[in-house]
Parts: structure tokens; C-alpha cells; sequence
């Protein structure tokens, strides 16, 4: 497989992991994920959480852009909370752990495979600073963008994928398996 | 394993916690920013806000993300704003603007700083960062600031270490001096160089010295303060410009580091001073004149008049034949009369040229003998227009005037001896009250009584009639009324203008009248009454009265209203439009009517004599014209805001001064004996020539009643001061058997008709209380709650140690005149400033307290009065 042809089943497994962990973190089932064609460099929300699965094969950023207000509302689902009680610790350490279950369902998907990757520890911060990312180089890197809706409103989720190694990924299998849903969520 | 990975993890995520935690603290500083911050895109699109920019667009914080930054302005000022940022990228430099930003429905000015910001957006567009602030305050700020500025009138400047006037400069300043631009040019260039010629050599040397005080100790510049020139007279657009130049060093560490100067236009004070000294000494020779006059016996004078005018009507012409033997002979004849009618200046000047034709003959220098001639042709007019006016008007009324009060011809005398004696102890300025009190007595001397136009007025009044064919009879009561020689003249023109237009429009004819029920005779009624400080006229008719009809289409077609506001005129506003100027016209105003002046000349005339004038219907039928005037020109005054014990004190020393002169007892009562208890407050006003009408007062009532008790007490309702002469307790309580006799001090009484005057420019007002006690109230009198509370703060810049001690000073002296003051950091109207600045009201660093009491109650005086 070529990288680009890699980092477009790549792209689909993140998109899928994410959709699924987002349901369950969420408790909220109906959830739409929409593709934006182009990537959008644009800031999505007032925050933003990011994580990085790395391995000697490649290398995926995952960032979610959020705004507060929405995601208050789907974070209260999980706490059993009012919305207006959860503070703004609660609401990034919410979005935090939704990169963390995504990048640990990328890395056990890659591991099934026999293919090792490490995953960072999630982090929140401002939207406005993904402007201090790197341009994504179009020939090492791809980069995509797409939405999660929730009736409250988007989040902007965004990977960037660099692949070293194509032939390293030969044999990985890109069907989203299903996770077992624990119930429990884990904050470090 | 397991284990340290997690223990890894656990403490990579302590760490990153921390950095979280930092990061988001810095980052709610950003939000928290008092002004607008943005970050956005070149296409306008907002990538970081804060909280005072959601504010501003009524926005969530988290919306405002993606939205554009055009939402702040209006159209044409975000394109100002993208030429702004064009120039950044240009000039890859930061830019700083006021632009308005819309902030519901308003515009509120912003101070914009514009910069780069350092990473491009993934797009490659580049990003800018804006920091705004909210200018709209200050800028209102200062705007009120100019429009206080601009009512100063007064230049103020500085004058910078290099000897250049700074850029700072009061807006009177370039008017005043009639010129633009001095930024850069020098005091010599601006001030000094247009009145050179009127420098004595200490002024030069002090001027030239200037330049080199800067940088040194401050008492190189008191050295040579005294000698800089203090009145400037230039010509600015070929008018003279009388400019009043105060010097004020600005002293950094001791030493002179720029120089203000503030310039007062005096013009019209100088004027007035050199015309009421030109007044007075012409005053003076007239009385002189009429008292050598005086001195000679009217029989012999009649004689010597004769035998002189003759001689001297010759004497001229005898000049120009260069016959010195006759010459000599014809102004021996006239010394020898001017030397028995006690003509000395004639008789000394006779003399000279007399010695000088006889000693050089035809040698003599004739231009400068035909100019001696000329000033003895002149002196003897004047001598004999006075002799005929005394002598020899053909009713002889003048001379009956004076010839039936010789007593009071030798008061005047006296008095006049009097003022001499004092001129020649000292200068004018150094003989105190008592030498202007009788210089005042002088000039009231010579009012005259409005009675002397009777025969004139009814003389023409019979003129006019006999022309236009109508019986009138004039009935006048002049109220035994005197006037200053230049108010009779206005008011004669007035009256005359008055009466023709009564016969002429008023009046009707003979037949008319007899057809309306009238007698044929058509009256006209001048009355004249005096109340205090001002005189009150009438001038009455019983013909056809105004036509209201008339004047409104007259007004119409003159243009002086329209047609929407003439329908709800009462008729009484109808009739005042005829004072309008232009509304006299051929015809309304015939030839009679039409001489002289017109009525809004009539009006204006009155108005210079502080009066007006009305018309209104006269019962039960006529019009009647209702004016009023003072009777003296009008008074220049000096006013000044003083604290209210600065007055009481200066009211003591003037009433001390009078007693000490004059031996009179006067008992202090009120504040004038409680010293101790005076209250705060501020009082503005002339103080000379409000000690001046209180001890004329004084005197006369003195001279009247006796003996005097002088209270002073403040209303402060009325924003007065009262001062109450009544008779002492002592006198009141022993039954006095001695009737008060009038007045025998001309010096006491004559003044008091100017006095008035004066008591009345200040707010003021009389009162004679039923007990015989005159109060006598003026204003303007601030009482020390009235006085407002004043914020004062540093000038920006400002060290506030450096401020200490003149703020100490400042609070002592306002403290002592009840002024509050309050003391803040932030930027005020009122300041301490080490410059004029931006802030003219401000108070100078190292101001003595005098400077700063001074500069303190200037501002109240421009705030409060």
C-alpha cells in the first residue's frame, strides 16, 4: 500500500474509534459524524484537547476542537450532573479522556495487528493554539477534519497522519472492532 | 513493567497538569485584558478574542470564534482599518490609531495598537494582533479641557531650554497675538522684537540674558525677573495691543528648565486708564480754567475778555509780517491783561516770546515764534469759550448756576487745592482713597443738570410742529437730575429723536384730532425721576398710538419675522419690533422723523449707557416710550476672586484709613470687630473701588448723621455681602439735641452718585432702613459650602515625591479659604503639572503659596463666577 492509501484507512479506523468511544463516553447515541472535504484550518471551538499514538511505522495526531457550552451539556450526561454545575476542569478532563479512549482504541486495534504504537497523555488547551502546529507537509503527512454532532451542538475533530512505514501496516486489520464497554470511565 | 509505565504516566500527567493549569491562568489574564484583544485573520476572521471584545459585539466568548472582526466598525472605518493593516505588513511595523468601534447602536472612540502576529494561520494568511483601548472618556475630556481652555483669555506658553516655544501653547495664544505657528520661534521673535523701542537698557540686558538661565540655578533667573519687560505694546493687524507678560520659570532639581510665560491682553484696561487720565487732565485744566476765571472780578473781566480777544485776533497776522516792534507791543498788551485776569500760562508764554523778538529781532526763529502763538491762540479759546459760557449765555442760566453758589465754587477750589497738594506729594497711584475719592468729587462736579435741555427741546419741538403743522404742547419734569456731560449729549440726541417722532407719527393734526374728539392741541409729556444708580424716563403722547397692523407687515417685508411667527405675536412684542435695526424706513421715518438717529440707534445709544428702552400703549390713548440709563459713562472694574477674609481685612484697613484721615470715630460691628470668626468663602470683585464707594459712604454718612457704626455680614442665600451704616449705639442712646448737618466735604458727598455705581456693578443694591441705616449689599459672595470640591492629580510623568511638598502648600492655602481639595492618582482637570502641558489649570511644581492661591482661585473664578 502507498502512504496515502494507508493514511486514508488509517483516517476511517480514527473516525470510527472516535465515533464509537464518543458514544459510549457520552451516553449519547445519536451522534452524526460529518466529513469535511477540505481540511478546515480554522479554529473550531474556544478549546482544544490533543493526543499522540506513535510508533516507528507512523504517527497520528488526534485533536478535537470543542466550545464549552456544548460540551457541558453531553460531559453532564457522563457526570450525572446539571450542566451548569460542571466546572471548566471537568468539562476539558471530560474531552481528555474521550482523546485518551480513542487513541487507546487506535493503539489496541494496531497492537491486535502486532503492530506497536505508544500513545502521549492527553492535553487541553486553547483552540487558538493549533495555530503553533506545524503546516502539514502534503507529501509525509495527510490531514482530515471532520464533526461529531450532538444535538447541542460540534465538535471539531481533526487527525493528521504521518506514515513512515507503509508496508509496516500490511497486515493490520481496519475493521473497528467492537470494545467491550466497561461502564467505567478512567481519569488519570 | 506495567507498574513504572503507569508511574511514568502518572507523573508525566502531574507535570502537564501543571503546565495546564499555568497556561490557562496566563491565558484568563488575556481574557481579562481591560481593552479589546484579538487575534485574527487577514480576512478578518477572529481566531483569539477576550472577554471586553464579547462584550463589545454582544457575544458568547466561545461564538465570537470564526466571526469576523469587520462587525466591530462601520463600513468605511474597517476600510480604514484594512489600509492599517496593509501598512503593517508593508512597513512590518506596529500601528497605532483611534478608529470608532460600534458598541450598541454608538461609536465609541478606540486607541488601536495593530501588530503581526508572529505565526501564520495554516491557510499561510498572515495573523494580526490588536490590542484596543476605549478612548471615548478622555477624548470627551478633552474636548471639554479646549472648550475651558479656549474661554481663558489669556496666552499661555513655554519657552523650552533651546530658547524655542514649545508645541504646547493655549489656544488664546495665536489670536491674541495675532499670529499662527510659534511653535519654534523665539519670545524676542513673537513678543519682544515688535516693542523694542519701548525698552529701557535693563529691559534689553535682561531680555538678552534670558537664554542663558536655562540649565542654572533658579536664582539666576530672579536676578534679572524684575527687568524683563511686564507690558508690552504691539501692533498686531494695525491695531495697538497693550499684552501683560507674567514670567513663571519651571525648575527641575533647582535648576531653570523651561520658562512659562503667560500673556494678558490689557488693551482695553490701558485704554480706558489713558482716556480717564486724558478725562482727568483735561478735567483738571477746565477747572483750573474756570477757576482763574472765577478769581477775577466780573466787571474788570468783561473789560480784559473785550481788550484781549481783540489783541489776540491780530496777534497772528502781525506774526507773519515779522514787524517785531508791533509784535512785541501786542503781546505786551495781552500779558499785561492775561497777568490781571490771572491767565498765567498765557502771561508766561507772552513773556517769553516778548523777551525773545525784542532780544534777536528780525533774527528771531519766526516758525517756532508761530508756534508759541499758536498754543497762546489756543489756550485763549478755550479760556474765552469758558468765559462765554459763563457769562455770557444769553439765558443766562449757567451763569446763574454757578454765580448763585459761590460757596461751592470755593469748596471746589479747596478741593481742587486739595487733590494738587496730594499730586504733588506723590504719584497718582500712591495717593490712596482719599485722592481718588476727590478726584471722583472733581469729575462729579462737572454733571450737569438735565433741566439745561429745556429750552433747546422745546424750542425745536415748536420748529418741528410749526413744519409739519401740528399744535403740540410739551410738558417736561426733569427731577432736579444731573448727568455726566457725555450722557447729556446722548440722552438730549435720544429725546430729541423721541419727540420728532412723536409729532411727527404720534401727534395727529389740528383737524384729525378735532374730528376724533380731541382738543386740537396734542400733548407730549417728558418725565424724568431718578431711583438708585439708575434714571428712569418717559415719553409720552396722546395721539393715534402704534399701528400694530402696520408694523407687522412692515417687519414682514423687511424680513425681520416670518409669516409662521407673526400670527401668535402678543401685541405688546409687535410693538418692539419698530426698535429693530432696518426697521426705519421713508415710510415709517419721514424727513423729520428720519434726522439724526433711529430708534435702534436710540436703543443702542442706551444700551452703552447701560439702559434699555419699550414701547407701549400710553391711556387712554398715545404711545408711550419707557427707558432708563445710568449717569455716568460706563465703569471699568478690576475684578478679582479673594478669599472672604482677605476682604474683611481690606475693608478694616480701608475704613481705618478714613477714620486716621479724617478724625472720624466709626465703631466696627459684625465681622469687621469678630475677626477671630470670619468664615470661609470667596468674594469677587474690585476691591479698590469697592473701598473706595464704602468710605465715601462712610464719610457722608458721617458728615450727615454724626457718628457711625459699620457692620458686615454675609448672606450667603444671596450670594451678598452686607454692610450696614447705621449710627452708634451711643449717639442712639443719648437724646441728641444737634440736628445732622449735610454734608460740608464735597470730597464725602459728590462721589456718592459714581459710588452707587460702583456698589451696583457689583450685583449690588441699597437699602435705607426705616431707622435712618443704609446697608449697602453687593456680591459676588461664594459661601463656603458653595465653594465646589475641586479633584487634583499628577500630570503623567510626574514623580509624586517630587509633588509632596506643593501639594502641601496647595492644600494649606485652600484649606485656609475653606476650598476642598482632593488628591488622586488618576489623571484630573485640575493638576500638578511640571509644565503648562496639556493642562492649563494645572498647578505649578514649586509654586509658592501665593502662586498657587492665586492660580487656585483663578479656577473658581472661570468655574464658579
Amino acid at each position: 500500500m502507498q502512504e496515502k492509501e494507508v493514511a486514508d484507512k488509517v483516517d476511517l479506523l480514527v473516525q470510527g474509534i472516535a465515533l464509537k468511544r464518543f458514544q459510549s463516553h457520552s451516553r449519547f447515541a445519536d451522534i452524526e459524524v460529518t466529513k469535511l472535504e477540505v481540511p478546515d484550518p480554522g479554529i473550531g471551538g474556544r478549546w482544544m484537547a490533543l493526543i499522540l499514538i506513535a510508533g516507528k511505522s507512523i504517527r497520528i495526531t488526534f485533536k478535537v476542537h470543542f466550545h464549552e457550552y456544548v460540551t457541558r451539556i453531553v460531559a453532564a450526561n457522563l457526570y450525572g450532573k446539571k450542566p451548569e454545575t460542571l466546572t471548566v476542569h471537568q468539562i476539558l478532563d471530560f474531552i481528555k479522556e474521550f482523546c485518551n479512549l480513542t487513541a487507546g482504541g487506535v493503539k489496541t486495534q494496531f497492537e491486535t495487528s502486532n503492530l506497536t504504537v505508544g500513545i502521549s497523555l492527553p492535553l487541553a488547551t486553547r483552540g487558538f493554539d493549533d495555530v503553533f502546529f506545524p503546516v502539514p507537509n502534503q507529501e509525509t503527512g495527510f490531514g482530515t477534519s471532520w464533526l461529531l454532532t450532538v444535538p447541542s451542538g460540534q465538535f471539531k475533530c481533526s487527525t493528521f497522519i504521518e506514515v513512515m512505514d507503509p508496508k509496516a501496516l500490511d497486515n493490520v486489520s481496519f475493521e473497528v472492532v467492537e470494545k467491550a464497554d466497561d461502564g467505567e470511565v478512567e481519569f488519570l | 513493567m506495567s507498574t513504572s509505565i503507569n508511574q511514568d504516566l502518572q507523573a508525566s500527567h502531574q507535570i502537564l497538569s501543571l503546565i495546564e493549569q499555568a497556561k490557562t491562568r496566563s491565558e484568563t489574564t488575556l481574557d481579562q485584558l481591560p481593552g479589546i484583544y484579538l487575534v485574527f485573520r487577514k480576512d478578518g476572521i477572529i481566531m483569539r478574542s477576550n472577554e471586553m471584545s464579547s462584550t463589545i459585539l454582544e457575544m458568547n466568548p466561545e461564538n465570537i470564534i470564526g466571526t469576523s472582526i469587520q462587525k466591530f466598525f462601520k463600513s468605511h472605518i474597517w476600510t480604514i482599518f484594512q489600509a492599517k493593516m496593509e501598512q503593517v505588513l508593508l512597513e512590518n511595523k506596529a500601528q497605532e490609531f483611534e478608529v470608532p468601534v460600534l458598541f450598541k447602536g454608538e461609536e465609541l472612540i478606540f486607541y488601536f495598537h495593530l501588530s503581526v502576529f508572529d505565526v501564520k494561520s495554516w491557510t499561510g494568511l498572515p495573523l494580526f494582533a490588536v490590542i484596543g483601548h476605549d478612548v471615548s472618556q478622555l477624548r470627551r475630556m478633552q474636548k471639554q479641557l479646549s472648550e475651558i481652555f479656549a474661554t481663558i483669555p489669556l496666552g499661555i506658553l513655554t519657552v523650552a531650554n533651546s530658547g524655542k516655544i514649545d508645541t504646547q501653547i493655549s489656544s488664546y495664544t495665536e489670536p491674541l497675538l495675532g499670529r499662527v505657528n510659534l511653535a519654534g520661534l523665539t519670545l524676542e521673535d513673537v513678543v519682544f522684537s515688535g516693542a523694542r523701542e519701548k525698552f529701557n537698557l535693563a529691559n534689553v540686558e535682561a531680555i538678552n540674558s534670558l537664554n542663558s538661565v536655562f540649565g542654572q540655578p533658579e536664582m539666576l533667573f530672579e536676578a534679572i525677573h524684575d527687568n524683563l519687560p511686564q507690558m508690552v505694546e504691539l501692533n498686531i493687524n494695525s491695531d495697538v495691543r497693550y499684552i501683560r507678560l507674567t514670567y513663571q520659570p519651571i525648575v527641575i532639581d533647582g535648576n531653570v528648565d523651561r520658562l512659562l510665560v503667560v500673556l494678558e491682553d490689557r488693551t482695553q484696561i490701558v485704554l480706558a486708564q489713558i482716556r480717564e487720565a486724558e478725562s482727568k487732565q483735561l478735567e483738571e485744566v477746565s477747572v483750573r480754567r474756570i477757576l482763574q476765571i472765577k478769581k477775577c472780578a466780573p466787571d474788570i473781566l468783561e473789560v480784559l475778555m473785550e481788550d484781549m480777544n481783540h489783541s489776540v485776533s491780530e496777534v497772528k497776522a502781525i506774526a507773519e509780517s515779522m514787524d517785531v516792534r508791533k509784535l512785541a507791543n501786542c503781546l505786551h498788551g495781552i500779558k499785561g491783561n492775561a497777568r490781571v485776569a490771572g491767565f498765567d500760562y498765557i502771561k508766561d508764554t507772552c513773556h517769553v516770546l516778548e523777551t525773545n523778538i525784542l532780544q534777536n529781532g528780525e533774527k528771531s526763529d519766526w516758525n517756532d515764534v508761530g508756534q508759541k502763538i499758536d498754543s497762546v491762540i489756543l489756550e485763549w479759546k478755550e479760556f474765552y469759550s469758558l468765559y462765554r459760557a459763563l457769562y455770557q449765555n444769553p439765558d443766562q442760566q449757567q451763569n446763574k448756576t454757578i454765580e448763585m453758589d459761590e460757596g461751592r465754587i470755593k469748596k471746589i477750589q479747596e478741593l481742587f487745592n486739595k487733590y494738587n497738594n496730594l499730586m504733588q506729594i506723590g504719584k497718582q497711584s500712591e495717593i490712596g482713597l482719599l485722592g481718588e475719592r476727590i478726584s471722583l468729587a472733581l469729575r462729579s462736579f462737572n454733571f450737569l443738570p438735565l433741566e439745561k435741555l429745556q429750552s433747546s427741546i422745546e424750542m425745536k419741538v415748536k420748529e418741528t410742529a410749526d413744519q409739519l403743522g401740528k399744535m403740540v404742547k410739551l410738558n417736561c419734569t426733569w427731577g432736579q437730575i444731573q448727568v455726566d456731560p457725555a450722557v447729556m449729549t446722548s440722552i438730549s440726541n435720544c429725546l430729541l429723536h423721541l419727540l420728532n417722532n412723536a409729532i411727527a407719527h404720534g401727534i395727529e393734526s389740528p383737524e384729525v384730532r378735532l374730528q376724533n374728539g380731541k382738543e386740537e392741541v396734542g400733548h407730549i409729556l417728558v418725565h424724568f425721576k431718578e431711583s438708585i444708580g439708575m434714571i428712569e424716563a418717559e415719553v409720552s403722547d396722546d395721539g393715534a398710538g402704534l399701528d400694530q397692523k402696520r408694523i407687522i407687515q412692515k417687519a414682514l417685508k423687511n424680513k425681520l419675522i416670518t409669516i409662521h411667527n407673526y400670527g401668535n405675536m402678543p401685541k405688546n412684542d409687535a410693538y418692539q419690533l419698530i426698535f429693530a435695526p432696518g426697521f426705519s424706513t421713508a415710510e415709517v421715518v419721514n424727513d423729520i422723523a428720519g434726522r439724526g438717529i433711529g430708534l435702534d440707534a436710540v436703543q443702542g445709544s442706551l444700551a452703552e449707557l447701560g439702559g434699555s428702552i419699550s414701547v407701549s400703549e400710553n391711556f387712554p390713548s398715545g404711545t408711550k416710550f419707557s427707558f432708563n440709563f445710568r449717569s455716568s459713562e460706563t465703569i471699568s472694574l478690576d475684578k478679582n476672586c479673594i478669599p472672604f477674609a482677605g476682604l474683611v481685612k481690606s475693608i478694616q484697613k480701608a475704613l481705618l484709613e478714613v477714620q486716621e484721615e479724617e478724625g472720624f470715630k466709626i465703631g466696627f460691628s459684625g465681622f469687621l470687630y469678630e475677626s477671630k470668626n470670619i468664615p470661609g468663602g470667596l468674594f469677587y470683585g474690585d476691591l479698590r473701588k469697592l473701598n473706595l464707594a464704602l468710605t465715601t459712604y462712610v464719610g457722608n454718612f458721617v458728615e450727615v448723621n454724626g457718628s457711625i457704626l459699620v457692620d458686615l455680614d454675609v448672606n450667603s442665600v444671596h450670594g451678598e455681602v452686607h454692610v450696614t451704616l447705621k449710627k452708634s449705639i451711643s449717639e442712639n442712646e443719648k437724646p441728641s439735641t444737634d440736628t445732622p448737618k449735610r454734608s460740608s466735604r464735597l470730597e464725602f458727598s459728590l462721589p456718592l452718585r459714581l459710588c452707587e455705581q460702583y456698589i451696583r456693578y457689583h450685583n449690588g443694591d441699597l437699602e435705607k432702613l426705616s431707622d435712618g441705616s443704609l446697608v449697602l449689599k453687593f456680591g459676588t459672595f461664594l459661601g463656603p459650602n458653595q465653594i465646589p470640591a475641586f479633584e487634583v492629580g499628577l500630570q503623567e510623568g510626574i514623580d509624586p515625591k517630587k509633588a509632596v511638598g506643593t501639594r502641601d502648600r496647595l492644600l494649606e492655602v485652600a484649606s485656609a479659604s475653606g476650598i476642598v481639595l482632593h488628591f488622586t492618582d488618576a489623571t484630573s482637570r485640575l493638576q500638578l503639572c511640571s509644565s503648562i502641558g496639556e493642562a492649563d489649570l494645572g498647578f505649578m511644581l514649586g509654586g509658592t503659596k501665593d502662586v498657587l492661591l492665586k492660580q487656585l482661585l483663578r479656577v473658581i473664578e472661570v468655574d464658579q463666577l
